[in-house]
């Protein structure tokens, strides 16, 4: 195995684990006001589970990210191409954007969901007000998404 | 479940938020006649677990404690959430040790909503073992002599309170800046009414001094001197610490119109509004505290509306409610 898939390797554990670990801290804290709200009004269940999905999609995304490097480096078929190392070091970079910001803004978008789930507690009808506040937060991991698939394909 | 996380704790409050009383709720309140009022506070659900139904104190008493309760159950942080049950700890501990000096059956008297439920409350003086208190209070309890003035021991166990806050506020790893300011603001506010209340009574230093909070920003000795201080140098002599300024003018207006419940109405505002401060923070305690206190603030207003209704005095809401 050449130094280059080494790197190319840790681009995509770099997308999956730290959009990861940022989409799992925000789900965790979410969930945590969700059960808070769902404790004393259980019929609000369907409107938190929404507000509680939201922080999980970086980890999707990081996972996309990692899927989409494994795939041009052809770790998924069974026949790893041989890279060099700047070509290793480029699909590493790629996998950075959609890992760095997926970290962060998942946790910033579990912070910002719980509080639309306190929101929605005490107003079930702001539920909606709710969902696009946090939706904003994601506009960022989108947006570093759509920079790593880009690095990506330009490698 | 003692440890609650914040998130959680705060969305169960937020939720619970709704039994505060709104303000067409304090309309219809204010303009309802007494058996009107108790009418309505019923639909309102208000005081639902209260032992007696037509009686304002068991209502708001009933009311305060299920607030407790709820702040006992789902605590994220017991250090700080039992710094507001603590009155009620200190009044139960008080009742017990009066009842004992005075050999008088006073589970009547007992609120439930303290850091320390009260079948354990009973229990541990039944065993003579304190160990479920705060330190502090445990402290105050063992130096409980049966020859105490009574005065003396609501001195001891009031003084154990802030000593308790003041310990847990002090250490680094339990400090919380919002609530050390209420509970200064507090103290302060305390030991000015108690100051005025003396002065009525032409008390002296010597019966100043153990009564005085000390967790306190204005120095004892502007305090001391509040006793002799002629009265329209009150609010300059007595107006110091962090809300000094909100301090000289509402004792201006005690200085004008000499009405101490004003006055105590008038701080315990004042203290809503500095938990009130930090109210929407989804991961603080601030929610927390403020519901504590609004839910105090709101006992007490009822107190003093239903009063107004026995007397045939009442206020203007304006001036009952906080905002």
């Amino acid at each position: 195995m050449s130094v280059g898939l080494v790197y190319a390797i840790a681009g995509a554990a770099i997308a999956a684990t730290f959009a990861g670990i940022g989409s799992a801290y925000g789900v965790q804290v979410a969930g945590q006001s969700a059960a808070g709200v769902a404790a004393e009004k259980p019929e609000l269940f369907g409107k938190l589970l929404v507000l509680q999905a939201l922080p999980g999609t970086q980890g999707i995304y990081g996972f996309l990210t990692a899927v989409l490097i494994m795939v041009q480096i052809g770790v998924l078929g069974g026949g790893a191409v041989d890279l060099t190392i700047e070509q290793g070091f480029s699909y590493l970079l790629a996998g950075c954007p959609i890992g760095i910001v997926g970290l962060f803004s998942g946790i910033y978008q579990g912070r910002t969901a719980a509080a639309a789930i306190q929101m929605t507690g005490k107003d079930p009808e702001a539920s909606a007000k709710g969902i696009t506040m946090t939706a904003l937060v994601e506009t960022y991991a989108i947006l570093a998404l759509l920079v790593s698939i880009l690095l990506i394909y330009g490698v | 479940m003692s440890e609650c996380s914040y998130p959680y704790a705060v969305s169960r409050i937020k939720v619970s938020e709704d039994t505060l009383l709104d303000q067409t709720q304090w309309n219809r309140l204010w303009e309802a006649g007494l058996d009107e009022s108790y009418r309505l506070l019923h639909e309102m659900g208000y005081g639902q677990k209260a032992k007696n139904q037509n009686d304002i104190d068991s209502l708001t008493q009933a009311n305060v404690a299920q607030a407790r309760e709820l702040i006992r159950e789902i605590s994220p942080d017991r250090n700080l959430t039992d710094l507001m049950l603590l009155e009620t700890d200190a009044h139960n501990v008080k009742a017990v040790l009066k009842g004992m000096l005075e050999d008088e059956e006073v589970n009547n008297l007992l609120l439930e909503g303290g850091s320390v439920p009260l079948p354990v409350l009973l229990e541990c003086f039944e065993k003579d073992s304190f160990d479920p208190f705060p330190e502090k209070l445990r402290e105050a309890i063992g130096k409980f002599s049966p020859d105490m003035p009574p005065r003396e021991l609501s001195a001891l166990i009031d003084d154990s309170v802030y000593q308790q806050i003041d310990s847990v506020l002090s250490n680094k790893k339990t400090s919380n800046a919002l609530l050390k300011r209420y509970f200064t603001a507090k103290a302060d506010f305390t030991n000015v009414i108690t100051v005025l209340r003396l002065r009525s009574l032409g008390w002296e230093e010597k019966q100043l001094l153990p009564l005085i909070v000390a967790d306190g920003d204005i120095p004892v000795e502007s305090l001391v001197k509040g006793l002799e201080a002629q009265e329209e140098d009150l609010p300059e002599v007595l107006g110091a610490g962090a809300y000094a300024y909100f301090l000289k003018g509402a004792l201006r207006e005690f200085v004008r119109d000499h009405d101490v419940p004003a006055l105590t109405a008038r701080l315990s505002k004042q203290e809503y509004l500095i938990v009130h401060e930090e109210y929407t923070d989804p991961f603080g305690i601030g929610p927390i505290a403020n519901y504590v206190v609004r839910k105090e603030l709101e006992a007490r207003t009822l107190r003093i509306l239903f009063a107004g209704k026995r007397s045939g005095r009442q206020l203007p809401l304006s001036e009952l409610l906080p905002d």
